[in-house]
């Protein structure tokens, strides 16, 4: 039971019956040699052995094709992914892995692939609708703590992602969006899980994408339905379609174009190890401030201590004295001054006094006369005879009767 | 307040407090926000590790999220 018997009765080991297989293959004559008609896809080129290694392809098929190095020589053109081919060459088996091979002999271009023709048109349309304006691209923001991820649940690229979060970032949230990533549902699954995340409104930040692949892998992201669900997001999105060489249209709309998911998870979230190092710098400067401050202002206090003023406080006092003593000996001149010139004036008064005195007149043998009413005579007019007169002189006075008066020939006025 | 905020605000209040100039008073302030804010970004960077979710569309048809599970446990194997 269980052992598989080939006609002629016989077990055959693997061996014996791929090289049955490949015996049919390579006695057929249309199959040894015969032009295929297709688009190369998964285009590999190896500098070293200079071989060739790619699909041919149509809507529902595909053949795996190596061309070696002495047939590769004579193509004069540069095979590509997406580039419609007639290549010529026979069938026959990799026997390492039981499968049959296109050994291509001869290629030459068919025109330009239908596949790529059309993307190139899409690829027009939505420019000029302005979904790939790099006015419309957003910054990333700088800390991130909830990535959303839309990606297939099972891939590479998820654990690619989760890994490099967590190195970076360990308290990160990250929500995963699930969506089939190739296969006919891919656009309408990616594009529904990014409305989700943004309905749901949480992340800081997208990341959208799956790991390498051929070009027909990631057709789902050159499809309209997953470029304008980017471009319609309201969070910032990353694209990482692993395809180094050529730009998928999703990485036209995205926000920022990763390489791969490990670079779109480098990209999303902050490295906290480097906050981590900035955070402790700055918590010592910080220390080492207030220590400084605090340290200037203990010397700035021991100085001010120290000043004279408070060992000698009488001091303060000091130029107000001494210009109080100067003021009051200034005082003290000018009142000087000011009675000096007093008493100098006062001699003089004096002396002009003692020159005018009557009693100096007196002296001199003369008497002053007055009526009785004290007026002094100085007229005959005043006296009449028989009235009395006081004379004064220089030690008394005189009481005396007029006898007579007699107008004095010396005086003219008559 | 996000880590961000904070961590900035730190950034700025240091810068401030480097120029110098400022009153006793206001320096002491502003040291103080400093090193409150210098604990909240040190709790934030030591936070456990977060969560990996998946969203599902919820009963009421909004969003909710439910611990991501994959390979056990979503966490990676090595």
């Amino acid at each position: 039971m269980g052992e598989t018997v080939l006609p002629g009765n016989r077990i055959l080991s693997v061996t014996e019956m791929t090289v049955y297989i490949r015996s049919i293959l390579e006695n057929d004559r249309l199959l040894q040699n015969v032009w295929v008609r297709g688009e190369i896809s998964d285009f590999r080129y190896y500098q070293k052995s200079g071989h060739m290694y790619f699909n041919l392809k149509d809507e529902t098929a595909s053949v795996a094709c190596v061309m070696f190095r002495t047939r590769a020589k004579s193509v004069d053109f540069k095979p590509g992914d997406g580039l419609k081919v007639i290549a010529r060459g026979y069938i026959s088996v990799f026997e390492k892995y039981g499968r049959y091979q296109f050994y291509v002999e001869e290629m030459e271009p068919d025109g330009l692939g239908s596949l790529f023709l059309s993307l190139a048109q899409l690829k027009e349309r939505l420019e000029k609708e302005g979904l790939f304006d790099q006015r419309r691209k957003r910054p990333i923001p700088r800390f991130v703590n909830c990535l959303g991820v839309v990606t297939s649940s099972d891939g590479a690229a998820l654990r690619d992602i989760i890994r490099v979060v967590r190195q970076r970032h360990s308290g990160c949230h990250i929500v995963v969006a699930p969506a089939a990533v190739q296969g006919p549902e891919a656009p309408d699954e990616i594009a529904r899980s990014l409305d989700a995340l943004n309905e749901w409104g949480q992340p800081d930040v997208i990341i959208v994408g799956r790991g390498g692949g051929s070009l027909e892998d990631l057709w789902a992201f050159n499809t309209e339905k997953v470029v304008k669900a980017i471009a319609r997001s309201r969070i910032p999105v990353i694209s990482a379609v692993g395809h180094e060489i050529d730009f998928s249209l999703a990485d036209l709309a995205a926000d920022v174009r990763a390489a791969t998911p490990t670079q779109a998870a480098q990209m999303a979230v902050p490295d906290m190890l480097a906050y981590q190092e900035q955070l402790t710098a700055t918590g010592l400067r910080l220390r080492r401030i207030m220590e400084r401050s605090c340290n200037q202002r203990w010397a700035q206090l021991d100085y001010l201590r120290e000043r004279r003023i408070w060992k000698k406080p009488q001091s303060l006092f000091e130029p107000y004295r001494r210009e109080l003593q100067h003021t009051l000996q200034g005082l003290q001149h000018h009142m000087m001054n000011i009675l000096n010139a007093r008493s100098s004036s006062l001699k003089q008064l004096a002396v002009t006094l003692d020159a005018i005195s009557p009693l100096k007149v007196l002296e001199r043998g003369y008497a002053i006369a007055r009526t009785e009413d004290g007026d002094v005579v100085r007229s005959i007019e005043q006296v009449k005879p028989n009235s009395l007169l006081n004379l004064t002189v220089r030690n008394g006075e005189i009481k005396a009767e007029v006898r007579e008066i007699r107008r004095g020939d010396w005086c003219d006025e008559f | 307040m996000s880590f961000e905020q904070d961590f900035n605000r730190l950034q700025e209040i240091v810068r401030q407090l480097e120029e110098g100039d400022l009153p006793l008073e206001k320096s002491l302030e502003l040291f103080q926000e400093g090193i409150s804010l210098f604990r909240r970004c040190q709790e934030e960077l030591n936070r456990a590790e977060g969560k990996i979710s998946e969203l599902i569309k919820s009963l009421d048809q909004g969003w909710e999220t439910i611990p991501f599970e994959r390979d056990g446990g979503g966490r990676e194997p090595e």
